[in-house]
C-alpha cells in the first residue's frame, strides 16, 4: 500500500511508535440543522445533526464532532436532547462544544451521553473554568477548542465562532489552557476552514511540535491528498472532517483504507 | 431466549449512559444499580469508571460498593471492569500516591510509559484507536484472536505486575507494550472502552456475557 506517511512514523499499530490519526466527523450545528460556512461565513444547511453522525458512524468515523455554533452568541445550550438521540445510535466517542459556561452546563452534556465537552469562547473570557471542569469530571473530559486566525507570523485566537478577536496569541494561549487543566486541543484554522484547499500545514506544525496534551487538527480538509500533505508535516492525535464528508465528497472507510490498507476495520 | 440481565455500576464515575446503550444494542438487558444489595445479587456486571482512582475508590468504599463487588464476585458473577473500572480491579494505584484497590486480581496500576520519545513528543495521556494482541485464553483472548480490529483508549496509567495467566490481550502506546485486557475465571477487564469502539466494541459485549455460565 502505497502511503506518504515518513518512515518513522510509519504506523503498524503493532508496538511501532505511533497510532494513526483519529478521524473525526465534525458537525456545526446552529438550531436544528447542520451547517457549514466557508471561513465562518456564508453558512448553508447539511442536514439533520443526529441522522448524520449515525451516518458518518456508520461510514467508520472514529468520533463525532458538534459544535453548537451560535450557543456562544445567545448564551444558551441546548444540546443535550440532541446528545442524547445520538448517542443511542453512535457507538464512538462524542464531544460536544458551544456555549459551556459552567460546570453545570458541562455535565447536563456529559450526562446526557458525551464523552468530553469543548470549549472556546467562555474559556478565554474567563479562563478558570478550565480548571474547575479538569477538577470537576478529569483533564480527559476538557477540549480546549482554538480558533486560528493567521495574521503572518503567529496566530490570534477568535472568539464567537471566528466573529471576534480576542488578542491571544494561539501558542500561549494553549499553554495556559494545558496549565490550567485542558486534555486535549482542538485547533481550527479560520483560514481554512470549509475551503476544501487543504490544512494550514505551518499551524499544525506549530501546534504538535509544542503541545503536550493531544491535539486535533481541524479546517480545510477537502480530499485524502491534503491528509497526505498533513502528515508530512505534522503528526497530531486527530483530525476532523466536516464539509467534504457532509457532502459526500470522501468516507472515511475509504481514507482509512487509504493510509492503512485495511479493508476490514469498523 | 431471554434476553441476559447485565447490572451497570452507577456510582459517578464513568459514561454509564453510553454503556447502557452499547449493552441494549448487543442484545443484552442492562440496568442501572446503585445499590450495594442490588450489586450484591447481579449474575452479571459491568463496572464503568474515568477520572482518578482514589477518588472513585473512596466513593466506591463509602458507597458500601467494595464489599457488594467481592461479595458477587465469590458467588460466582461474571464482572467486566471498563478503563479505570479495570484498574480497580487490582491491588492498588501508584496514581498520584499509593492507592488500595479492589484486590480481586494481582497487579498494580501505574504511569503510561513511551518507550521511546519519537516526534511528536509524548503527550499526556494516550488517546487512540489500537489494536489488541491476545494472550494465552479465555473468552477475552477468544475475541481478540478472531476479532482483529481497533478499540477506542484514553487512558494515563496502566496495569503493571499482572499475573501472567491473567493477561487477556496486550496493545501498544509507543513501542511500550502494556496490558489491555486481563481475565480470570469469572473477572476480566478492559483498558479501552468497548461502549466507544464501535461494532467490535459491542460485539465483544456481547461475546463476553453471553459466554457467561448460567
Amino acid at each position: 500500500m502505497e502511503t506518504a506517511t515518513p518512515d518513522h512514523l510509519m504506523d503498524t499499530n503493532r508496538g511501532s511508535e505511533v497510532a494513526f490519526p483519529r478521524l473525526v466527523a465534525r458537525l456545526d450545528i446552529k438550531g436544528p440543522n447542520v451547517i457549514k460556512g466557508v471561513q465562518f461565513e456564508g453558512l448553508r444547511v447539511m442536514g439533520d445533526p443526529s441522522q448524520l453522525a449515525e451516518h458518518h458512524y456508520h461510514d467508520g468515523a472514529q468520533e463525532i464532532l458538534f459544535i453548537d455554533t451560535v450557543a456562544s452568541l445567545y448564551g444558551r445550550n441546548n444540546l443535550a436532547s440532541l446528545v442524547e438521540t445520538t448517542v443511542q445510535n453512535v457507538f464512538v466517542p462524542l464531544t460536544v462544544g458551544g456555549g459551556i459556561r459552567s460546570v453545570q452546563d458541562a455535565s447536563a452534556l456529559l450526562s446526557a451521553g458525551a464523552d468530553k465537552v469543548a470549549l472556546n469562547t467562555p474559556a478565554i473570557k474567563r479562563p478558570e473554568l478550565l480548571r474547575e471542569l479538569a477538577e470537576e469530571f478529569g483533564s480527559q473530559c476538557v477540549v480546549v477548542s482554538i480558533q486560528a486566525k493567521s495574521n503572518g507570523e503567529t496566530w490570534e485566537a477568535l472568539t464567537e465562532a471566528g466573529r471576534e478577536h480576542s488578542g491571544r496569541n494561539v501558542l500561549d494561549w494553549l499553554a495556559e489552557a494545558t496549565d490550567l487543566g485542558a486534555g486535549e486541543v482542538l485547533i481550527t484554522s479560520v483560514d481554512k476552514d470549509g475551503t476544501g484547499q487543504g490544512f494550514d500545514l505551518n499551524l499544525a506544525q506549530s501546534v504538535t511540535s509544542v503541545s503536550t496534551i493531544p491535539v486535533v487538527v481541524s479546517g480545510g480538509f477537502g480530499d485524502v491528498n491534503h491528509l497526505d500533505d498533513l502528515l508530512m508535516s505534522a503528526w497530531p492525535e486527530a483530525v476532523s472532517i466536516g464539509r467534504a464528508a457532509h457532502m459526500g465528497q470522501v468516507s472515511f472507510k475509504a481514507i482509512r483504507q487509504h493510509f492503512t490498507g485495511d479493508e476490514t476495520s469498523s | 431466549m431471554a434476553k441476559k440481565a447485565v447490572s451497570i455500576i452507577d456510582y459517578g464515575f464513568g459514561n454509564v449512559r453510553s454503556v447502557l446503550n452499547a449493552l441494549e444494542i448487543s442484545g443484552l438487558d442492562p440496568t442501572v444499580v446503585s445499590k450495594p444489595e442490588d450489586v450484591a445479587n447481579s449474575e452479571n456486571l459491568v463496572l464503568p469508571g474515568v477520572g482518578a482512582f482514589a477518588t472513585a475508590m473512596n466513593v466506591i468504599v463509602e458507597k458500601g460498593l467494595a464489599d457488594a463487588i467481592h461479595e458477587s464476585v465469590n458467588s460466582g458473577a461474571k464482572v467486566l471492569g471498563i478503563c479505570l473500572g479495570m484498574q480497580l480491579l487490582f491491588e492498588r494505584s501508584f496514581e498520584f500516591g499509593e492507592h488500595s484497590g479492589l484486590g480481586i486480581l494481582e497487579g498494580s496500576v501505574g504511569p503510561l510509559v513511551a518507550a521511546q520519545d519519537v516526534s511528536p513528543k509524548a503527550k499526556s495521556t494516550h488517546i487512540s484507536w489500537t489494536r489488541v494482541d491476545p494472550e494465552s485464553s479465555g473468552s477475552l483472548a477468544d475475541w481478540f484472536s478472531t476479532h482483529d480490529d481497533e478499540y477506542y483508549f484514553v487512558h494515563s496509567f496502566a496495569a503493571q505486575q499482572v499475573a501472567q495467566d491473567t493477561i487477556a490481550g496486550i496493545s501498544h502506546y509507543r513501542g511500550n507494550p502494556f496490558v489491555s485486557a486481563v481475565e480470570k475465571d469469572n473477572i476480566a477487564g478492559v483498558q479501552f472502552h468497548p461502549e466507544r469502539s464501535a461494532e467490535a466494541g459491542l460485539g465483544l459485549l456481547s461475546h463476553f456475557f453471553a459466554a457467561s455460565v448460567e
